[in-house]
């Protein structure tokens, strides 16, 4: 297994967000998190990520348990992974170049900068954004900033690529344009992938496997075609996005 | 009722500890010094540069006022040959590095909390500890350096003009020749001892690190969006007036035994 979680229990404020959260991603599949708002998919993504330790169970990433690890340990293990943020988390006073770049002036000192300005390069292209280069994060629009966070997070050759709700906000073209670079960073790169959102058209999409969260665990699993066929209320609900049902009640 | 007052207690303990072990982690990061060196000079540009237009006034408001309350006195007593040297130990020992605190703290400080609260909510400061990339070391470290060199730098700057001012005041307004405001300066400055004036600069670089490790412990813990980085700046504005007012008095209490007499 690629990513496994076990019995992980967090609470933030007072609030029981994980109540023993199992999770097993396979090497190469692309997983998606699907779930309310508050149901704790991002508090899933951190703790994967290792921004946040669970208060109780395990977190395995690549065999190695991250939850018990050491700072500088835990970096060796995250620079395996790259992350899309909801909103790009570009540095604003960095232009996208420099943005996509920065993984490598930090830790990647030796690189000579032609090097560093032709990897920059080929994974601007890859995302398609290689006009874009010196435009700072202000000047993009909302799928461009996505594409440069998308851009930074492969620039080290990730084994893992979290995506924490990459087409909300975005319109449905971009939204599918985004679509399609996830499950080409899955066929190009070979990475797994986890993607948390809660567009289900998005979902169908790019997922291997589906995963809904609820009450702080995963209550349904499936490749898409088992979710779209699920007989779980709170599922069902959920995917029609009806008001009436278990999840609203 | 008390049990509110106690989580407030609670709070400002807890918001002590932090900004303690925050500026501890900033200093561990001495090493790096030299690859932020650019970060820095840009830090020291936004601190020190872009705050002179507003020192020049402060600086030079602070010695009239200073100049047209102690004159008035001195003239009383036939003492006015001596506003100069009330003015220029007045604003190097306390006046200057005070006010110079002071407008650091509402311009770059409170800059410095939202700046760092912004990116803390719009993750950006994950987005840095996922790209294993320290955000004390990438953020604080160059803020601090460039406050703690800048603040002293301002603080000689504030002093110059503060005497100026008094001069302008001293002439106008208490009838003393500026050549008779200067001479008198210079004779002091060359009879006593002036540790206890270059003293002042040393509160300078204290000031530099409160205001940095207070404003970046709040950015640092900004959260629920614009709110809350309103509320980062608000607070870290107030913390760093209190312990500014706090430290300095310590601080003058601590240079006047040493140097004092």
């Amino acid at each position: 297994m690629m990513i496994e979680l076990s019995d992980v229990y967090k609470t933030l404020d007072g609030r029981k967000i994980l109540q023993g959260l199992n999770l097993s991603i396979r090497e190469g599949e692309t997983y998606v998190i699907i779930g309310r708002s508050g149901t704790g998919k991002s508090v899933t993504l951190k703790n994967i990520i290792g921004l946040m330790q669970p208060d109780r169970g395990e977190v395995k990433i690549m065999g190695q348990c991250i939850s018990q690890m050491s700072k500088t340990e835990s970096y060796e293990i995250r620079q395996k992974m790259g992350v899309l943020f909801q909103s790009g988390a570009l540095i604003n006073w960095l232009n996208v170049e420099d943005n996509v770049a920065l993984p490598l002036t930090e830790h990647k000192r030796h690189l000579p900068k032609s090097e560093v300005v032709e990897i920059v390069r080929q994974k601007l292209e890859l995302v398609e954004l290689s006009h874009a280069g010196k435009r700072m994060p202000s000047e993009l629009s909302g799928g461009m900033k996505k594409r440069a966070g998308l851009a930074r997070a492969i620039v080290g050759g990730p084994k893992i690529i979290l995506y924490d709700e990459p087409t909300s906000g975005l319109d449905p073209v971009m939204s599918n344009q985004i679509n399609d670079l996830i499950i080409s960073m899955q066929k190009k790169l070979g990475v797994t992938s986890i993607c948390v959102t809660h567009d289900m058209s998005s979902a169908y999409r790019i997922a291997n496997r589906i995963g809904m969260i609820f009450e702080g665990k995963i209550i349904e699993e499936g490749t898409p075609q088992e979710i779209k066929n699920t007989q779980n209320p709170i599922v069902k609900q959920f995917i029609s996005g009806s008001t009436v049902g278990p999840l609203t009640q | 009722m008390i049990a509110k007052l106690g989580k407030q207690i609670i709070d400002i303990f807890e918001n002590l500890g932090f900004i303690c072990r925050l500026f501890w982690a900033t200093l561990k990061c001495y090493k790096s010094v030299i690859f932020r060196s650019r970060m820095i000079l840009d830090q020291f540009f936004i601190c020190g540069i872009q705050s002179l237009p507003v020192t020049i006034v402060v600086g030079v408001f602070t010695g009239m006022i200073l100049a047209l309350q102690s004159g008035l006195i001195l003239k009383d007593y036939r003492l006015e040959n001596y506003i100069g040297v009330v003015i220029l130990l007045t604003m190097c020992k306390e006046a200057g590095p005070f006010m110079t605190a002071f407008i650091l703290a509402g311009r770059v400080g409170s800059a410095m909390a939202a700046e760092l609260g912004t990116m803390k909510v719009s993750e950006e400061i994950d987005a840095l500890e996922v790209m294993c990339i320290d955000p004390v070391e990438y953020l604080v470290l160059p803020r601090m350096i460039a406050l703690a060199i800048c603040a002293p730098i301002l603080i000689v700057y504030v002093n110059l003009l503060g005497v100026l001012g008094g001069a302008v005041v001293a002439k106008y307004q208490i009838g003393l020749e500026p050549v008779i405001y200067f001479k008198r300066i210079l004779t002091y400055m060359s009879t006593y001892n002036l540790t206890i004036v270059f003293a002042g600069l040393l509160k300078g670089i204290v000031f530099g690190f409160i205001i940095t490790s207070v404003s970046c412990a709040y950015g640092l813990r900004a959260r629920n969006g614009a709110e809350g980085v309103g509320e980062a700046a608000r607070q870290s504005v107030v913390y760093i007036f209190l312990m500014v007012l706090i430290s300095n008095y310590f601080m003058s209490a601590l240079i006047e035994r040493i140097f004092g007499s």
